[in-house]
């Protein structure tokens, strides 16, 4: 009847290895594999200590010879134990029990430090998230102002970019008229100053009609001295208006020549302003031109750049909201911390319940497991499991077990 | 608005504050029902935020408590748990929740549910 009980409470104990298996994510050959080194262990454990043999110090232990016993041997006839003869518990070594048992405590501490270590990832992350949304609504404000500023100015009295472009290309347009009118003024007043030396140059023509008069009234006044000369003291008179007649002339001549010196110093100094104003109006108005094109180029520059900065500035926006969003989902994956802490925590609850049921079952059948409490084995496992372990945390979970 | 953030899970309250902060509202936490009955003592608070499964005293518990006292009673609480099941629900909502949101929340779905509560 005992045995019957052994056989069953090591099918419960092959389940516990089997859940715990499931709980820290082994892969189902390690289930297996642990599986069978359970069964195989009780087994072994149970034929090789069932014969009785008495403890050095406490209640003697019992030996189950069943070697090879098979799984569903519980179902043939089995030797019936013989029962203890005190009222103390049966000290019996089950190495597979035993192995079970500390395995079940090794498993616990792995479990139970993963709730520890995925609040500190989620605390990393979280922190990690503060700076990122820190940072994205900076760059939100930043893009807002600098969308502000392109669109209504920077403080009062600031007109916004584009509307100051604007006003500055229709400023440039005006200039670029007035130039216009004043170049075309210039060009004209040049004309007229080239006309005017033309005028000067019929004066000068004039002059000459003027030379050749006093040219005849000089040969006027020859002939008249001439006649006056013969027809002697008679001519007395004449000779007075002859002489006032040559002083006439030469007066005549001297001015001709003084106004023809004028007119060729004033149509030199005319031709030379012409020439001057008509360079310079050239020059300026090409300068003016080419200042004006700069300046008009840079206000188109400036009018398409504040169209690219509303772009950057709209993008800018559109990112960190993509951004905020992605974020949100971060926190809303993270609470997946608290869920799986939950599920851990129930699997450690139902872990102390399997321990617990290990331990009654034990007593109900007056056995002490007393491989549970040796050291050599529990170091055993402890090298097994830290030879197979894969993380630093599992790792540090197997080390922290203690008797 | 001042709010009244109940979960055992750090992680949990951690993100129910950045969620209620990133709307511009205050956030206290309080650890479990127990810890929250001892921070609503002399504190005004204008909604609590509350978990179901939680040492010491459970959210139902806490809703049962919150009966008792007439100035924590007229405080808004949206339930907030993993045990989102109908039954659950009706529990929460029987003993005095006003809203009832399953974890993982979504944060519109908290401040849509702030929102029909405290019309902000
Ligand atoms: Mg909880």
């Amino acid at each position: 009847m005992r045995l019957f009980r052994f056989l069953a409470f090591g099918a419960a104990i092959f389940a516990i290895a089997a859940m715990v298996t499931t709980l820290l994510g082994w892969s189902l050959p390690a289930m297996v594999a642990m599986g069978a080194a359970c069964v195989s262990a009780l087994s072994a454990g149970i034929g090789s200590t069932l014969a009785r043999t008495p403890h050095p110090e406490e209640a003697p232990v019992v030996a189950l010879p069943l070697a090879a016993l098979p799984l569903a041997a519980a179902e043939s006839p089995l030797p019936a134990l013989e029962e203890p003869r005190s009222g103390e518990p049966l000290r019996v070594e089950l190495p597979g029990l035993s192995d079970a048992r500390l395995r079940i405590r090794f498993a616990r501490a792995i479990a139970a430090g993963v709730p520890t270590m995925t609040e500190e990832a989620a605390f990393a992350l979280i922190e990690r998230f503060e700076n990122m949304r820190g940072n994205t609504s900076k760059a939100a404000k930043s893009a807002r102002d600098f969308k502000a500023a392109l669109s209504e100015g920077q403080g009062a009295g600031h007109a916004p970019v584009a509307v100051q472009a604007e006003r500055t290309r229709g400023v440039i347009k005006s200039q670029r008229e007035s130039i216009a009118i004043m170049t075309d003024h210039n060009r004209k007043g040049a004309k007229d100053l080239r006309t005017m030396g033309n005028e000067l140059e019929s004066g000068m023509d004039l002059l000459k009609g003027i030379e050749e008069i006093t040219e005849r009234s000089r040969l006027i006044a020859f002939n008249m001295a001439v006649e006056a000369a013969r027809i002697g003291e008679k001519g007395r008179g004449f000779r007075v208006i002859v002489g006032e007649l040559r002083r006439l002339n030469d007066q005549t001549v001297d001015f001709s020549h003084k106004v023809s010196e004028l007119l060729v110093r004033f149509r030199d100094y005319n031709d030379s302003v012409v020439a001057r104003l008509a360079e310079e109006t050239e020059r300026v108005a090409k300068d003016v031109q080419g200042g004006m094109k700069a300046a008009e180029e840079a206000v188109e520059s400036l009018i398409a750049a504040s169209g690219t900065a509303d772009h950057f500035a709209r993008d800018v926006s559109a990112l960190v909201e993509i951004i905020d969003k992605d974020l949100d989902g971060v926190l809303e994956s993270l609470q997946f911390q608290d869920i799986t802490r939950q599920m851990i925590e129930g699997a450690l609850k139902t872990l102390d319940e399997a321990g617990l049921d290990v331990e009654n079952s034990l007593s109900t059948l007056g056995l002490v497991d007393s491989g549970a409490a040796d050291l050599a084995r529990r170091e055993r496992i402890r090298k097994v499991l830290l030879d197979r372990s894969r993380t630093k945390g599992e790792k540090a979970a197997i080390m922290e077990v203690k008797s | 608005m001042k709010f009244l953030a109940v979960d055992d899970s750090s992680t949990m309250r951690k993100i129910v504050s950045l969620a209620l902060k990133g709307a511009g509202h205050e956030v206290t936490e309080a650890e479990h029902g127990k810890d929250a009955l001892a921070k609503l003592e002399g504190t005004s608070f204008d909604c609590i935020v509350l978990d179901i499964n939680m040492p010491e005293m459970n959210g139902l518990e806490f809703l049962t408590a919150r009966k008792f006292k007439p100035a924590v009673a007229k405080i808004p609480v949206i339930v907030l748990t993993t045990q989102d099941e109908t039954s659950m629900r009706d529990q929460a909502m029987e003993l005095g929740a006003n809203a009832f949101l399953g974890k993982p929340f979504q944060k519109e779905d908290l401040l849509a549910s702030v929102k029909k509560l405290l019309g902000v």
